[in-house]
């Protein structure tokens, strides 16, 4: 081989050695960061969108009929629990000392249980404020269960039931 | 004593113990956002899930006291342990919630009007993934200001409720997990 073309294939080498790097390093980041990414319901489109009067009453349908166990196969199946959008009016609004923010729709003792993330509450905080007591607001979040059964009830002496939503977003 | 001097007294002293009665009327305490956490260690892996989403009732006559956690709510770092929790071992889809049944024992000896510190007995029964298991562990109340500080600390085994780990990751989780309880209790109100 010439030294001309030595050189050239030198160089030529270096090139495809420096993309490889490259593209390995790339490969290497997008790995370690997708194992690090979380998907939270905020990246999601919903794959139920209904209002909270709905959704409450189709839960408990479901989880009658599934034998009144805990399992709502039509909410939480058997890709894991579905991304819900809902719409209700806010009975109560609360701040956590740990920075979450629970919402509940129709009422706080019978309705739609919204947890929001305190991480999510930070980045949307303005979003959040807006909305109060006696608002109509439209959430979107993860079914995680319906929080319902007797012995409460009897402890109570009153209903308390819930469809239980978590990771939640504010939607405008 | 006259007939209608002694009446007087009876009405009078029942209208008092009527009254006094209902001061102490507070017997229900209730939370929504009760958190557990569950900690595993091994010289291989540490893992570590947050639930901030307990609900539990608590009656402070009978000592009665019921906990309701939703698996999916367990908030673990890495969501590919969190999905391996859930779809592999505790099968959430089928067996969403975690339910415990308990009673408090010798509530009557605290004073839940005053402020202080209390350890006292619980025992129940917890279900989760199908099966039920007894749990008899010792907890902290602090009553303060009106709420009540509840906190405990147990450990659980997977094959307790027939959870299986798989061979290959028997090394990454430890056989005695640590299950911690802190809820914050407040006053029920119709």
């Amino acid at each position: 081989m010439t030294s001309t073309k030595k050189r050239i294939l030198y160089i030529i080498l270096a090139l495809a050695l420096t993309g490889a790097l490259a593209g390995g390093g790339y490969v290497y980041y997008a790995f370690v960061y997708m194992q690090n990414h979380r998907t939270t319901p905020a990246d999601l489109e919903p794959e139920i969108t209904l209002s909270a009067e709905d959704l409450l009453k189709q839960v408990e349908e479901d989880w009658a009929k599934a034998g009144k166990t805990s399992a709502i196969p039509n909410f939480i199946g058997e890709d894991g629990a579905k991304i819900i959008q809902t719409t209700g009016k806010i009975a109560s609004k609360n701040a956590e000392e740990s920075g979450n923010i629970t919402i509940n729709l129709l009422s706080e003792a019978v309705g739609i249980n919204c947890q929001l993330d305190s991480t999510s509450v930070v980045e949307n905080k303005a979003t959040i404020d807006k909305y109060k007591v006696g608002d109509v607001v439209t959430i979107k979040g993860k079914c995680t269960g319906f929080d319902y059964d007797e012995e409460s009830f009897e402890m109570l002496g009153e209903e308390n039931k819930h469809v239980k939503l978590s990771e939640c977003v504010i939607i405008e | 004593m006259k007939m209608k001097k002694k009446k007087n007294l009876i009405l009078g002293f029942m209208i008092l113990v009527a009254f006094a009665a209902n001061l102490s009327a507070q017997d229900k305490y209730i939370t929504k956002t009760g958190h557990v956490w569950i900690h595993s260690k091994t010289p291989v892996k540490e893992i570590e899930a947050h639930n901030r989403q307990i609900t539990s009732i608590l009656d402070v006559k009978t000592g009665d006291m019921i906990v309701s956690c939703f698996l999916i709510d367990f908030k673990f770092d890495n969501q590919l342990v969190e999905e391996h929790f859930n779809e592999n071992y505790v099968e959430s889809a089928k067996y969403p919630k975690v339910k415990f049944k308990g009673k408090v024992e010798n509530v009557a000896s605290i004073d839940f009007t005053k402020n202080g510190t209390y350890k006292r007995m619980v025992s129940g029964v917890m279900e989760m993934h199908g099966k039920a298991v007894n749990i008899k562990k010792e907890g902290t109340a602090v009553v303060k200001d009106g709420k009540i500080i509840a906190k405990a600390a147990f450990t659980v085994t997977a094959e307790q409720f027939a959870i299986v780990i798989p061979e290959i990751v028997k090394d990454k989780i430890q056989k005695d997990i640590e299950v911690n309880v802190e809820f914050v209790y407040l006053p029920f109100k119709k």
